[in-house]
């Protein structure tokens, strides 16, 4: 009950606060832009006869590459909502023990008859659920302008959905282990070193399945299992991405800058759900043995 | 989970001690053994050992820096202890049941701005858990009592400083409390306010609630304390009941008009001076309301009250004028600047 009472507080707060309003306000303006283009975009793919070697040559294989390009357009919001939610859950999470008690507004709840684990985990619900109201409002944003342009309609939606709000989450609990011991600005700037640099490893095992090298593979690998933000992003793109010709034909390649030829497998996304609990876990020992 | 850690820690036979109490079934309010906090190399509490009996009001003395709030954050579980330990109402600090009945006001009163002051009260009476239905009275009872009803409906941001330590003293009686620790209450109050604190202070007395008051507001503490100790650089230097100790040291204030040398030589030899000027018309004489005038004020050691009228014979012997002759216990501010000085001597 203290957890929810917790996870009811913070929610509220972000709301109060006005940072999940303008979050979500300063994206869906961001999407304005992005429905704009894609008009635009989509327009040009539908009525103009496509240049472009690759193209043709797609075209001679029976390969529907407007179809292609439009989730490729799909892909190319997702993936600025994957990364905009990413950032928001380590810059919330970063601030929200560590800020609370520079302030002291802990010294009057912890004084309470509540556990430190409760404290930990109604932030993490409160930031969970803040989170996944982002993601919901504009990754559904972005899939309705997608649909309203083109008539396209993912696959597998509510998956695609889950895993992008499962990343803001993983991201959100590993953020809190740093801010159970460290002021907010270092670990906001730690994780976000972390974070792009996870992106990037994510890349370079991209690049290594599509020229069959075996290291910058194993290096991907690796990184997925030191921080599992990118193998989430790409799980969740694999769900809602038109389905990918070109291994059919032999060629390891996604489609596009934001597409994925081989998506990591389901326990990737157990391995990620374990990690956010575990990291949980640390918070909650670090922060029991906080003064404050 | 919660039954699994009663069994872990069952309360302390010890302090099923009564203290003072009929039946011999009330535990100690505050007890701790050997409580000590080291932060690096510096001791902020060294191996502190407090008894408050239940039901009175404890004032917890000390210099800044002596480890007041260090002490009362040990206690509340903000802080763990290096070493030692501790029991509120029976229960070992750390040890959620202990801060069921718990009531704190933290040194740093800081809350969620954004929220109403009702809305607060009504967030901490819930981690209390206080019943739903029961909140609303209570809500209105503290705010009352904290002198706010006025602000219910106004956003914590709104607030003044008073304000908020005010509110702050509200929450910490909102989960209706056995025990309440306030760590300096009124530093941010006005007169008016200081004096509400110590009327609720005495209204929870009456009631049976234990208070445990961090100050070095002196004459506050000796206007509502039963009990107090005293702690300076960490370490209990003067602990027990205030009446005794104080007790058996009254002094009388005198106010003499241009007295004589004579007249001071005498007084002083009959009753030894606690405190006597060197010059006419310094700071004490203002004391007396006497600006300027060239009173002197004059305090000589006496036994007791019935004392008093061979001093004003002797002074009128004497061919003094006496302007005021008032008796004093010996002050708290007198044991505080002697214990403390004595240990820095
Ligand atoms: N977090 C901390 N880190 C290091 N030293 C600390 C910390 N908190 C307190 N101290 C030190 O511990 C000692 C006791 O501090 P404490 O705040 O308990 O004093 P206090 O009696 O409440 O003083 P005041 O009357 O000024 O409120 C001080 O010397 C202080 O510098
Ligand atoms: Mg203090």
């Amino acid at each position: 009950m203290n957890t929810l009472r917790i996870a009811n507080l913070t929610f509220r707060e972000a709301v109060r606060r006005k940072a999940l309003y303008g979050a979500i306000a300063l994206t869906l303006a961001i999407l304005a832009v992005y429905a704009w283009g894609t008009g635009w975009a989509v327009n040009e793919i539908y009525t103009q006869t496509p240049r472009g070697a690759i193209v043709r040559l797609a075209l001679q294989s029976g390969v529907d590459v407007r179809l292609l390009a439009v989730g490729e357009l799909l892909l190319a919001g997702l993936f600025a909502v994957s990364n905009i939610a990413g950032l928001l859950a380590i810059f919330l999470a970063a601030g929200t023990i560590a800020q609370e008690i520079e302030q002291g507004t802990l010294h009057s709840i912890l004084c309470k008859p509540i556990a430190r684990w409760q404290v930990v985990l109604g932030k993490w619900l409160g930031g969970s659920a803040m989170l996944s109201v982002y993601v919901a409002v504009t990754a559904s944003a972005t899939v309705a302008i997608i649909y309203w342009h083109a008539g396209y309609v993912p696959s597998n939606l509510p998956l695609g959905i889950a895993l992008l709000t499962l990343k803001a989450m993983l991201l959100f609990s590993v953020t809190m282990i740093g801010s159970a011991f460290a002021p907010a600005i270092a670990t906001g700037i730690a994780m976000f070193i972390v974070y792009v640099a996870a992106n990037v490893a994510g890349m370079v095992e991209q690049i290594g399945v599509a020229a069959e090298i075996e290291a910058m593979v194993r290096t991907g690998i690796v990184a997925s299992l030191i921080l599992p933000s990118d193998a989430l992003w790409k799980m969740s793109a694999s769900a809602v991405q038109p389905p990918n010709p070109l291994p059919a034909l032999g060629i390891k390649l996604s489609v596009g800058p934001f597409g994925v030829v081989e998506p990591p497998s389901v326990w990737m996304g157990v391995y990620a759900a374990l990690y956010t609990a575990a990291a949980l876990g640390l918070t909650t020992l670090i922060f029991s043995r906080r003064d404050v | 989970m919660v039954a699994a850690i009663r069994v872990e820690t069952p309360a302390r036979p010890e302090a099923a001690r009564a203290a003072g109490t009929a039946g011999g079934t009330t535990p100690l309010a505050v007890e701790t053994a050997g409580l000590r906090k080291e932060y690096g190399r510096k001791v902020a509490v060294a191996n502190l050992s407090l008894a408050v009996p239940p039901g009175e009001v404890f004032g917890f003395l000390g210099p800044n820096g002596a480890g007041k709030s260090t002490t009362v954050k040990m206690l509340v579980g903000l802080v763990r202890p290096t070493a030692g330990t501790g029991w509120l109402l029976g229960h070992p600090l750390g040890d959620t049941r202990a801060r069921r009945r718990l009531g704190f006001l933290p040194e740093l009163f800081r809350f969620h701005e954004w929220q109403r002051a009702e809305e607060f009260l009504d967030f901490h009476a819930s981690l209390y858990g206080v019943p739903r239905a029961e909140r609303e009275r209570r809500i209105a009872e503290v705010l009352a009592l904290a002198g706010l009803d006025a602000r219910a409906h106004d956003v914590l941001r709104t607030f003044s400083k008073g304000m908020l330590q005010r509110i702050g003293i509200a929450q910490a009686l909102i989960g209706d409390p056995r025990l309440v620790i306030l760590d300096e209450p009124t530093s941010a109050l006005d007169p008016l306010g200081r004096r509400d604190v110590r009327d609720v202070i005495r209204r929870l007395r009456e009631r049976g609630i234990t208070v445990f008051l961090n100050s070095h507001l002196l004459s506050e503490v000796e206007m509502v304390c039963d009990r107090v100790a005293i702690i300076d650089r960490g370490r209990v230097v003067r602990q027990g009941r205030l009446a005794e100790l104080v007790a058996g040291a009254y002094e009388a204030e005198v106010h003499l008009e241009h007295p004589s040398p004579a007249l001071l030589h005498a007084l002083e030899t009959r009753w030894p001076a606690v405190h006597r000027p060197d010059t006419a018309a310094t700071a004490d004489t203002v004391e007396g309301g006497a600006t300027g005038d060239n009173t002197l004020v004059v305090r000589l050691a006496i036994q007791d009250e019935r004392e008093l009228p061979s001093i004003a014979e002797a002074i009128v012997r004497g061919g003094g004028r006496l302007r005021a002759l008032v008796p004093r216990r010996m002050s708290l501010e007198d044991l505080f600047v002697q214990s403390v000085e004595t240990r820095n001597a």
